[in-house]
């Protein structure tokens, strides 16, 4: 078996930390970023707490309202990503300092394979000391390190110590640290999963990695299986430095629940206009487009639609959402939520070898999809120098008013 | 009110009407069958809105009622009861009790239905003008043109089936997706009147092709935007697609400069081992033709390449080499039943036809992949 070095390093209270760092004056005080509270009647969620908030049981992803409820006085803020994409640049580039094998988990957390790095790094806990040290004098900020000698294990560890913590799981070692946390703490393990551990009686990792195997995977299908697996400590994934990415989405909770068609598919074009730009931007096109439609009451559904051809152009991708919107039968409930997400994401075809078409494409139709195109890339480029200000659906407003 | 049955034929008829519900189904109302039981029938039917669906069977009741029931979950129930007879009532709350007749099994199970409340009427099978068809010739046309069709449904009219009569007694069905063809054209008995023609939604050319059986007669009529199929005891209604079919006569080569002759099973084997050397979306192979082989070229970076040989019939001392999706290929020569295959070919960027050489009335026409000439 290989004896890896695998590092999983988590930023404590990522968005929260950067902004009581911007603001001395938000230091040591609870902090919130997210939606708006509203004085309580707010809606949209946590995007993080500082740990000082987290006394007060808030937690990110909670809505903003409980949140509000929980500690009135604590400073709720906007989200800042540009701020906080500029400093997890700066934190991705330490870690490629350390070692190439490095796979981002999102914008605040990574894996880092340092296996063979002993001559250079020192200990597995040296290297992650030295990380954390290098974190702390370029950015200002803690994080939270597992070293394992494997990936389920390195992110177990890592929540083990937060804040400023280091937590190292010794090679062979890995079964014994792993029995006595609660069945929740695996990695993968979702709230219905773990209810349906708890119906089995199963409530550490030491519980399930003693049980039985099969049983687990008649009841849970592959997912039992592969629970078991990481329970008794065996985690074989490499980490993946070119990860790619396999989906884009975007979407908006509304402040008020709404019944508005016209505003519902007016979203939906900003939504598929920021999308398709963002899918333009990173070079690729998809082939599945999502609606997902939450209604009153959190009712939640998604409608795919699989296309023949691959796309990245604004209009495809907001017609598939606009088609998929318009024959969900929402029984006349208003919506709370709605969003695109596209995946099938791959490489644009190679144009040499191009499918004939038995139809051709008649003039109007292919001038119609060239002027679409060409107001795709114009718009894409004027977002570049002027910003988000610019929207296709404020340009269209006045032609449809 | 009392009805005994037998079982399976109504976990049959059950299933049969459930198959239109989309488990995606909002309308909670449209997620249970109707049932009405009546004199000596059970009328058991079922929606989304856009394909209805009713079935009928025999059953001599006391009296008349009217419910809705979750249809797979009753389905569930009768599939897990051993075979015979049942004893089915319905109360006043409607609540369904169902009984095995059977000495063995001494059980009641009963299920939650609800009133008809605001189910939809599903219109009755309209009369006029209905044309009759082999049920065998019908699943025939359907099955060998399908797979043409565009499986989204960003294009509506390539989202289906064409069916036209334009002229008498031939009745044609046709499916594209712009890339690929597929026509079938077969002789029917009685007078049609179809000159127009409509477009059958693929969803609903689905539900057809699975109630039709290899014998017997079905019917099939238009009435404004709506179809109507009538197949033994079950009657299907649905939507039309709106929107002109592409003309599709225009793009079918009268005639091709080349054409070579292969033996399907042949053709099949080689394409099917090719097609592993090949990736999607575009499947791509190219085929060398010349007098007497046919060469079958899948080359990928990164992934294989495979030459194979295959000896052909060919009208022509010329060579050319097409590129072609071989999935396309593949799936239009599944649906060729005779031993060889009648290719015919003009150019590289010109439409490649395939038809039976038996059967000159089933023919499909696929587009070439552009390919660099050395």
């Amino acid at each position: 078996m290989r004896n890896r070095t695998i590092l999983h390093v988590d930023m404590d209270a990522f968005y929260a930390a950067v902004e009581q760092l911007d603001n001395p004056a938000l230091r040591g005080a609870p902090v919130v970023v997210g939606a708006d509270p509203r004085k309580g009647s707010g809606r949209g969620v946590v995007s993080a707490a500082s740990y000082e908030a987290r006394a007060y049981g808030i937690h990110s992803a909670m809505p903003i309202s409980m949140a509000y409820k929980a500690c009135p006085s604590a400073h709720f803020l906007p989200p800042r990503f540009h701020r906080y994409h500029e400093i997890s640049t700066k934190i991705m580039d330490i870690f490629y300092s350390f070692t190439p094998v490095m796979e981002p988990l999102s914008i605040d957390e990574a894996f880092l394979d340092c296996t063979g790095c002993g001559k250079l790094w020192g200990s597995p806990r040296e290297t992650a000391e030295k990380i954390k040290a290098a974190i702390r004098s370029e950015t200002g900020l803690t994080a939270s390190v597992g070293v394992a000698t494997n990936k389920s294990i390195a992110k177990i560890a890592s929540e083990l110590d937060k804040p400023d913590g280091l937590t190292v799981c010794d090679p062979g070692n890995e079964r014994e640290f792993l029995a006595p946390l609660p069945a929740k703490a695996l990695w993968g393990a979702g709230k219905k999963t773990v209810e349906v551990l708890h119906t089995m009686g199963l409530r550490t990792i030491g519980d399930v990695a003693a049980s039985d195997r099969a049983s687990l995977e008649k009841i849970m299908g592959k997912m039992g299986t592969h629970l078991w697996t990481l329970a008794n400590g065996i985690d074989d994934r490499d980490v993946c430095p070119d990860w790619e990415r396999k989906s884009f989405s975007e979407e908006t909770t509304f402040e008020q629940d709404t019944g508005d068609d016209a505003r519902l598919e007016l979203t939906l074009m900003h939504l598929a206009d920021t999308l398709s730009r963002r899918m333009r931007k990173s070079g690729l096109t998809c082939k599945t487009v999502s609606l997902k439609i939450r209604l009153e009451g959190f009712l939640t559904f998604t409608r795919s639609r699989t296309l023949d051809e691959p796309v990245n152009d604004t209009r495809s991708i907001l017609d598939t959402a606009l088609e998929a919107f318009r024959k969900f039968d929402r029984e006349g409930k208003r919506v709370r939520l709605i969003g695109i997400a596209i995946t099938g994401l791959q490489e644009p075809e190679n144009r040499t070898e191009r499918q004939l078409d038995l139809f051709g494409c008649p003039q109007e139709v292919a001038d119609d999809v060239k002027k679409h195109r060409s107001a795709d890339t114009l718009l894409d480029s004027l977002k570049e120098r002027f910003g988000d200000k610019v929207t296709r659906a404020t340009l269209l407003k006045d032609i449809h008013s | 009110m009392s009805i005994t049955l037998d079982k399976e034929m109504l976990q049959k008829s059950i299933t049969i009407a459930d198959s239109v519900i989309s488990s995606k189904n909002v309308n909670t109302v449209l997620s249970n069958c109707l049932f009405k039981i009546s004199g000596n029938e059970i009328e058991i039917s079922a929606t989304d809105n856009e394909l209805g669906i009713k079935t009928r069977l025999d059953a001599v009741s006391g009296s008349d009622v009217i419910f809705t029931a979750n249809g797979k979950r009753f389905a569930n129930i009768l599939k897990e009861l051993p075979k015979g007879e049942i004893s089915i009532e319905v109360n006043a709350g409607f609540m369904i009790s169902i009984k095995p007749k059977t000495n063995d099994l001494k059980a009641n199970y009963t299920l939650v239905g609800t009133g008809k409340d605001d189910f939809p009427e599903i219109p009755f099978f309209f009369e006029d003008n209905a044309v009759e068809i082999d049920q065998s010739v019908l699943k025939d046309m359907f099955r060998k043109v399908i797979h043409a069709s565009a499986l989204d449904t960003i294009k509506p009219v390539f989202n289906g089936v064409y069916l036209v009569s334009d002229s008498s007694g031939k009745f044609t069905a046709v499916a594209t997706d712009s890339r690929r063809l597929s026509m079938i054209s077969r002789h029917v008995e009685n007078e049609i009147s179809l000159t127009d023609g409509v477009i059958i939604p693929l969803k609903t050319v689905n539900e057809v092709l699975r109630l039709l059986s290899s014998g017997g007669m079905c019917r099939f009529s238009v009435l404004d935007n709506q179809c109507f199929f009538k197949i033994a005891e079950t009657e299907l209604v649905s939507r039309i697609v709106d929107g002109q079919f592409p003309n599709f006569k225009q793009v079918v080569p009268k005639q091709q400069s080349t054409s070579v002759i292969i033996e399907t099973q042949r053709l099949v084997d080689a394409i099917r081992r090719a097609l592993v050397f090949t990736r999607e979306p575009a499947n791509k192979i190219v085929l060398h033709f010349s007098s007497n082989n046919l060469v079958i070229e899948a080359r990928t970076p990164d992934l294989g390449e495979s030459t194979e040989e295959v000896q052909v019939e060919s009208n022509s001392k010329d060579k050319i080499s097409i590129g072609i999706n071989a999935q396309f290929l593949m799936d239009t020569l599944k649906e060729i039943d005779s031993h060889s295959v009648k290719i015919g070919l003009t150019g590289q960027m010109s439409p490649v036809t395939l038809c039976p050489e038996d059967d000159p009335d089933f023919l499909s026409v696929i587009m070439p992949i552009q390919i660099k000439t050395a």
